[in-house]
C-alpha cells in the first residue's frame, strides 16, 4: 500500500491488512488478523459477529480510538495510521462522528449544548439551517434547553445522534446504539440514521449484535476471529439471524478442535 | 471487612498521600516547635554548664535596682565576711555589666546597639578557666582594657589602639588602652555569643555602678573536699536573706531558665500556627473522605447488599482514617525532629557555635499521634456516617450523584452569622460594658465559625459569577460548569484557602490601620519637628547634659525647645511610677496638643504635680490632692500637690509630670528627651545638623526627624506582620493540596466524560484548559471569601480597639490585591497535576469506564 491516498472517491472509510494484538507470549490474544474492508461513501454498514469476534476492536481502529499493529487505516483522503495525538484529535473533531451505547452525554450541558459540543470545542459555530434541520429530523426542538438528566433514554440517544450529525462527518461510528433502549426507543434511533443515510447521504458504520438492528443497514459484514468472514447486502432480520447462528457453530466448532489438542 | 479496606487504601495510594500530607504539614509544625524548644533548652544548659564550671559558689544581691536595672550593689566588707566562712577557700568581688550600662563605641563613632548577644562590662580578676590570654596582658591600669576576641573580631580594635567606651550612668564617653584579648579554651572566641570588655576594679565600678567600693557579685572558691552545695548553704546562712547564694550549678539552670521562657513565648506562636495549620487540614480530610465515600458507593452498597452492618461500614471508613492518621503522624513526627534540630542549630549560630543537642520531649510524640489519629477520624466521622446510609439497592443502580441540599449550611451558618452579628452591634454600640472586648472577641468568632460553615450556600452563585468570566471558550465554560457541580465540595475545598486569606487579611487590616494610626497621631498631634533622644533601645537610658538645651534653643531656625527628665525610680507607696519632669509645660502640652482639663496646667511651681484624666479616675485624685513621691536620690517621700489635670490621649500617658527643678533627685540628673518646634520654613537638615554637633559627646543621642521616627514604628509593624504572612503560608499550602485533591479526585470521578470530550476531538491542552478553569475558580472563590470575612473580621476588630490605639482604619489595599493574585496562581499551579492525569486517560478505556 504505497499511496496514501484514496484512489476510490466513493470509500469513506477503509481498513488493508490491519492486524490488531493485545498482550505478549500466552496471553496474546489476536483481535484482527489481516482485515481489509472497504466502506462505500453514503451507505449504512453493519458489522457483526459473536463476542469477541473483533468487531469493536475494528470500529476503534477505524475511528483513530485505537492504533493498530500493522497494516493502515483511512478516513477520507486522511491516512490515520501514523498520525499524531494532535492530528488524531483534529481528525476525529473534524472528520468522525460518535454514538455509544451509553448515551455518553455531558451532564453539566443541556441538549443543544451537547449537539454543538465538537463544534464549540473546534471554536465553530454550527450552521443554523444544518442545524434546524437535523433538530427537527430527531425531533428534539422542545427539548433543547433541557440538561440530560431531564430526558429520557431514547431522547438521550437522538441527542447523541444529532451531536454526530451536526458537524457533517465522514464517517458516523455507532457502538451498539440501542443496546440501552427499549425495542421502541430503539427502532426510532435507528429509523432516524437510516433517514439520514437516505436523506443527507451520511456514511454511517454501525457496531450491534442485535439482528434486529442490523436489518436496518444497506450492508451487514460479519466477523469472527478477527477476520471477515462473510457479508450480505440489503438483509432483512431473518437472514441476519441466520448467518450469525451459521458463524457461531463454525466457531463452537473451532474452539472444540483447540481444546481437542 | 478488615481485609477489603486495606486493600482499597493500598488500591489508591495517591489519595493516601494527598490527604497525608496535610496531617503531615500540621504535625511537623507542632511537633518541630516542641522538639525545638526541648533543644534549645538542653542545648543551652549544657553550654550555661559549660560556662560556669570553674565557679564553686557565688553571692548576687537579692533584686535589682529598677533605676539602673543593675543589681543592688553587694558592699566590699562583705567579701572580707565570705572569706571568713568556714570551706571558703577564696573570695573575689567582681563587677559585671547586666544591663548594657557600658555601650562600646565603633570606629565610626557610634554606638554599638544592644541587639542579640549581651556586650559585658566586667572587672579583670585573673585569667580563670576556662579564660585564655591570647595576646598581651590583663588592665593593669585603669586607663587600660582587655577585651574577648569576638570584641576585638566584631569591632576591628586591635592590641594598643585606644578603645571608646560611654556608660550611660557618667554619660561621658571615655577610652582605655588595649593591653590584652582574651579566648576561651578550645579555640573559641566567644562562650555564648557574648562580647566582653575587662577594665581594672575600680574603673569597672565606676563605668558599671558609678561607685567605687561595692561590687555586683562575689565568686567563691571552695576549699578542697568542701561540697558546692554544702559551702552554699553555709555562706547562705552567714549572710542572710538580702543575697542571693548559688553554685555554679544553679547558675546555669536560672540563666538557661531566662532564655528557655523567652523561647517559650516564640514557640506559643508557632504553636498556634500550627494550629491553624492543624484546622485548615481538617476541611482538606472531610472532603478528601466525602469524595472517596462518593466513589466507593458501589462498593460500600455491595458490602451492605451482602449483609455487612451499618456499623461495620462505619469502621471500615473510619479504620481507613486511623490509618492515614498513624501513618502521617509518624512521618510528620519524624520531620518535625528534623526542622526542630535544623531550628536548634540555626538558632544555636547566634551563640557562637553552640552545640546542638538533639532532645525530643514526650509531649512531641504524643502530640504527633494525637493530633494525627484524633483529627482524621474526627473528620472522617461525617464522611463515614453517609457511607454508613448508602442503601444496598445503591449497587445494582447507576451512582447517580444526587445533588445534596445546602439548606442545613444555610440554616446553621445563618445562625451563627446573626449571633455573631448581634454580639458585635451590642459591643460597639457600647452596651456591653465592661465586657466589650469579650462580647467582640465572641462575636468575631462567632462570625468567622458562621462564614465557614455558610460558605456552600453562596457558592454556587458566586462560582457562577467568577466562572462567567473565564468562560470565553468551551473548555472554560465546561470548567466554570464543572466547578459548580457540587457546591458542597468546592465550599469546603474553598474555605480550607479562605481560612488562611482570611487571617492574613485581618491582620493585614489591623496592621496598616496601625500604621495609619500612626501617621495620623505624628501628623495631628504631635508639633514638635525633631525628637532628640536614645538612638537604641536598652535597659538603661542615656542622657545629656543639661546646657545643651540652651544650646539648642540658640540654634538659628528653632522655634521652641523643651527638655525633659524621667526617674525610673520614683515610688508611691512603694509602688514604682512614672515620674517625668519638663522645664516647660505649656511648651510640652503644645507640642503633644495636650488639652487642659482643669486646673493649671501651663506652669509648674517645685511642689506641684499634673497628672492627666485617667491617672485621677484612677487613683481617685483630685486638684489640690497631696501626692507624696518618693524620688530616687531623696532618702524620703516629698509632697506634691495636684495643680493640673490634663485631658488624656497626649503623650507621657498615665504618669505624673513635675517641675525640672526635682531632676536633681532623678535617676540621672540629665534630661534623657528634647523636643524642637521649628520655624516655618526652616531647613530641617540644617539644624538637624547643627544639633548633632552640639552633641557630638553624646554617640548614644540622635536627632530623629519625626517623620523617620514614624517610620521606625511602623516598620515594627511590617517586620510583624511579614513574620505572619510567612508562617500563614503553610496553612495555605495545605489549602493548595486540598484544591489539588478535589480536582484529582474529580477527574477521576469524570474518566468517562473526559473520554467522551476527547473522542469527540478536544485536545489535551483544551483538557488542561477546561481543568484549569475550575482549579482557578474554586482557588479565587476561596480567596474572595477570605478578602470578604478577613476584612469584615478586621474592621470589626478595629472599631473594637478604636479607643485603646486604632482610631483609623485603613484597608492594606495592596496586599489584598496580591492575595486575589496569588488565589489565582495557585489555582493555576493546582490544576497541572489534575490536568495531567486527565490528559493520560487512554480514551477508549476512559468511554467504556464505569
Amino acid at each position: 500500500m504505497a499511496s496514501t491516498t484514496m484512489a476510490d472517491a466513493g470509500i469513506a472509510a477503509r481498513a488493508a491488512g490491519v492486524w490488531k494484538v493485545y498482550g505478549t507470549g500466552e496471553a496474546q490474544v489476536i483481535a484482527l488478523r489481516d482485515v481489509s474492508v472497504d466502506l462505500a461513501r453514503g451507505r449504512f454498514t453493519a458489522i457483526m459477529g459473536p463476542s469477541g469476534s473483533g468487531k469493536s476492536t475494528l470500529m476503534h481502529c477505524l475511528a483513530g480510538l485505537d492504533t493498530v499493529n500493522r497494516g493502515e487505516v483511512f478516513i477520507g483522503d486522511l491516512r490515520v495510521t501514523g498520525m499524531s495525538d494532535r492530528q488524531l484529535t483534529q481528525m476525529r473533531r473534524d472528520n468522525v462522528g460518535f454514538i455509544f451505547q451509553q448515551f455518553n452525554l455531558l451532564p453539566t450541558l443541556t441538549a443543544e449544548e451537547n449537539i454543538t459540543l465538537p463544534l464549540s470545542i473546534a471554536g465553530k459555530k454550527p450552521d443554523k439551517a444544518w442545524f434546524d434541520q437535523v433538530i427537527d429530523t430527531v425531533g428534539l426542538r422542545d427539548r433543547l434547553s433541557h440538561k440530560p438528566t431531564e430526558l429520557s433514554g431514547g431522547q438521550q440517544q437522538r441527542v447523541a445522534c444529532a451531536r454526530a450529525l451536526v458537524s457533517r462527518p465522514e464517517v458516523i461510528f455507532a457502538d451498539e446504539p440501542t443496546g440501552n433502549l427499549d425495542s421502541k426507543s430503539g427502532a426510532e434511533v435507528l429509523n432516524f440514521l437510516r433517514d439520514s443515510v437516505d436523506r443527507f447521504g451520511q456514511t454511517i458504520v454501525m457496531v450491534t449484535h442485535d439482528a434486529n438492528a442490523a436489518s436496518y443497514a444497506d450492508r451487514v459484514l460479519f466477523l469472527a476471529d478477527g477476520q471477515v468472514v462473510d457479508e450480505l447486502i440489503d438483509p432483512t432480520a431473518e437472514q441476519v439471524l441466520d448467518e450469525l447462528k451459521r458463524l457461531e457453530e463454525i466457531v463452537g466448532s473451532r474452539q472444540t478442535q483447540a481444546e481437542g489438542h | 471487612m478488615l481485609r477489603a479496606t486495606f486493600k482499597s487504601l493500598l488500591s489508591r495510594k495517591a489519595r493516601l498521600l494527598l490527604s497525608g500530607i496535610a496531617i503531615i504539614l500540621g504535625v511537623t509544625f507542632i511537633t518541630g516547635s516542641l522538639v525545638m524548644r526541648a533543644s534549645f533548652s538542653t542545648s543551652i544548659e549544657g553550654m550555661f554548664t559549660t560556662a560556669f564550671e570553674s565557679v564553686d559558689v557565688q553571692i548576687s544581691s537579692e533584686g535589682t535596682n529598677a533605676a539602673t536595672g543593675q543589681p543592688n550593689p553587694i558592699p566590699e566588707s562583705v567579701v572580707a565576711q565570705v572569706a571568713t566562712v568556714d570551706g571558703v577557700e577564696s573570695a573575689t568581688g567582681l563587677v559585671s555589666d547586666a544591663a548594657n550600662t557600658v555601650v562600646v563605641i565603633d570606629k565610626n563613632g557610634k554606638a554599638i546597639p544592644a541587639f542579640g548577644a549581651p556586650t559585658i562590662a566586667s572587672n579583670w580578676t585573673g585569667v580563670e578557666d576556662p579564660m585564655e590570654l591570647r595576646e598581651g596582658a590583663g588592665p593593669a591600669a585603669d586607663d587600660e582594657i582587655a577585651i574577648s576576641a569576638s570584641l576585638a573580631d566584631s569591632t576591628g580594635y586591635k592590641l594598643g589602639e585606644q578603645f571608646p567606651v560611654i556608660s550611660s550612668i557618667t554619660s561621658e564617653q571615655q577610652s582605655f588602652k588595649i593591653t590584652g584579648i582574651v579566648g576561651y579554651t578550645g579555640g573559641r572566641d566567644t562562650l555564648g555569643g557574648e562580647k566582653t570588655m575587662w577594665f581594672t576594679t575600680p574603673a569597672a565600678q565606676t563605668l558599671v555602678m558609678g561607685t567605687t567600693g561595692a561590687f555586683t557579685n562575689i565568686d567563691v572558691k571552695a576549699a578542697s573536699g568542701v561540697d558546692d552545695n554544702t559551702l552554699r548553704d553555709r555562706i547562705g546562712a552567714e549572710l542572710g536573706s538580702s543575697f542571693k547564694v548559688q553554685t555554679g550549678e544553679d547558675l546555669a539552670k536560672e540563666i538557661s531558665g531566662q532564655f528557655d521562657e523567652i523561647l517559650g513565648a516564640f514557640n506559643n506562636i508557632l504553636i498556634a500556627f500550627g494550629a491553624v495549620a492543624v484546622f485548615v487540614s481538617i476541611f482538606l480530610i472531610i472532603n478528601t473522605f466525602s469524595i472517596i465515600v462518593a466513589q466507593r458507593t458501589r462498593e460500600l452498597a455491595l458490602f451492605r447488599a451482602m449483609g455487612a452492618g451499618r456499623g461495620q461500614v462505619i469502621n471500615s471508613v473510619l479504620l481507613e482514617a486511623a490509618i492515614i492518621g498513624v501513618l502521617a503522624g509518624v512521618v510528620g513526627l519524624g520531620l518535625g525532629v528534623l526542622v526542630g534540630w535544623g531550628g536548634t542549630a540555626a538558632l544555636g549560630g547566634l551563640f557562637g557555635g553552640m552545640d546542638a543537642t538533639l532532645s525530643v520531649p514526650t509531649s512531641a510524640i504524643v502530640s504527633a499521634l494525637a493530633i494525627g489519629i484524633v483529627v482524621t477520624m474526627l473528620a472522617a466521622v461525617f464522611p463515614a456516617i453517609r457511607a454508613s446510609r448508602i442503601p444496598p439497592i445503591a449497587a445494582l443502580r447507576d451512582a447517580a450523584n444526587a445533588e445534596r441540599s445546602v439548606l442545613p449550611f444555610g440554616i446553621i451558618g445563618g445562625v451563627f452569622l446573626l449571633l455573631g452579628g448581634g454580639l458585635l452591634t451590642w459591643a460597639l454600640t457600647g452596651n456591653a460594658g465592661d465586657n466589650r472586648l469579650m462580647v467582640m472577641g465572641g462575636g468575631i468568632l462567632s462570625l468567622f465559625i458562621g462564614a465557614v460553615i455558610f460558605t456552600p450556600v453562596i457558592a454556587r452563585p458566586l462560582v457562577s459569577v467568577i466562572g462567567r468570566i473565564m468562560s470565553w471558550s468551551m473548555p472554560g465554560k465546561l470548567g466554570r460548569r464543572n466547578s459548580g457541580r457540587n457546591p458542597r465540595r468546592t465550599a469546603i475545598t474553598a474555605t480550607a484557602l479562605m481560612i488562611g486569606v482570611t487571617l492574613v487579611t485581618a491582620i493585614g487590616v489591623l496592621g496598616s490601620s496601625a500604621q495609619a494610626s500612626i501617621d495620623k497621631y505624628f501628623e495631628n498631634s504631635v508639633k514638635a519637628d525633631l525628637v532628640i533622644g536614645s538612638a537604641a533601645p536598652s535597659t538603661t537610658i542615656p542622657s545629656f547634659k543639661t546646657e545643651i538645651l540652651g544650646e539648642m534653643k540658640a540654634v538659628p531656625g528653632v522655634k521652641l525647645v523643651v527638655g525633659a527628665w524621667a526617674d525610673l525610680g520614683a515610688t508611691i507607696n512603694g509602688e514604682i511610677v512614672s515620674v517625668i519632669a519638663v522645664d516647660d509645660l505649656a511648651g510640652q502640652n503644645h507640642m503633644f496638643a495636650t488639652k487642659t482639663d482643669q486646673g493649671n496646667t501651663d506652669t509648674l511651681g517645685p511642689n506641684d504635680v499634673v497628672i492627666n484624666t485617667d491617672t485621677a479616675k484612677a487613683e481617685n485624685l483630685k486638684l489640690g490632692d497631696k501626692v507624696e513621691i518618693k524620688l530616687t536620690g531623696s532618702p524620703t517621700p516629698k509632697s506634691f500637690t495636684v495643680s493640673g489635670i490634663t485631658e488624656s490621649g497626649g503623650e507621657g500617658g498615665g504618669g505624673y509630670t513635675i517641675s525640672s527643678v526635682n531632676a536633681e533627685q532623678f535617676t540621672t540628673k540629665n534630661p534623657i528627651q528634647a523636643f524642637v518646634e521649628l520655624d516655618d520654613g526652616a531647613d530641617t537638615q540644617q539644624v538637624t545638623d547643627q544639633i548633632n554637633t552640639l552633641l557630638a559627646d553624646n554617640p548614644l543621642i540622635t536627632v530623629n526627624d519625626v517623620s523617620a521616627l514614624s517610620d521606625q514604628i511602623k516598620q515594627i509593624f511590617d517586620i510583624i506582620l511579614t513574620i505572619v504572612q510567612v508562617l500563614l503560608i503553610v496553612a495555605m499550602g495545605i489549602a493548595v493540596i486540598g484544591v489539588v485533591n478535589t480536582l484529582t479526585l474529580s477527574v477521576l470521578e469524570r474518566t468517562r466524560e473526559l473520554g467522551l470530550l476527547r473522542a469527540v476531538g478536544m485536545t489535551k491542552s483544551q483538557v488542561t484548559g477546561m481543568v484549569t478553569v475550575e482549579s482557578v475558580v474554586i482557588s479565587v472563590f476561596g480567596a474572595i471569601l477570605g478578602l470578604a470575612v478577613g476584612a469584615g473580621l478586621g474592621i470589626a476588630a478595629q472599631q473594637a480597639l478604636k479607643d485603646q490605639f486604632l482610631d483609623t482604619l485603613a484597608m492594606p489595599w495592596n496586599t489584598m490585591a496580591f492575595y486575589l493574585v496569588a488565589g489565582v496562581v495557585i489555582g493555576v499551579l493546582a490544576a497541572l497535576i489534575p490536568a495531567y492525569r486527565a490528559n493520560k486517560l487512554n480514551v477508549l478505556r476512559a468511554i467504556s469506564y464505569e
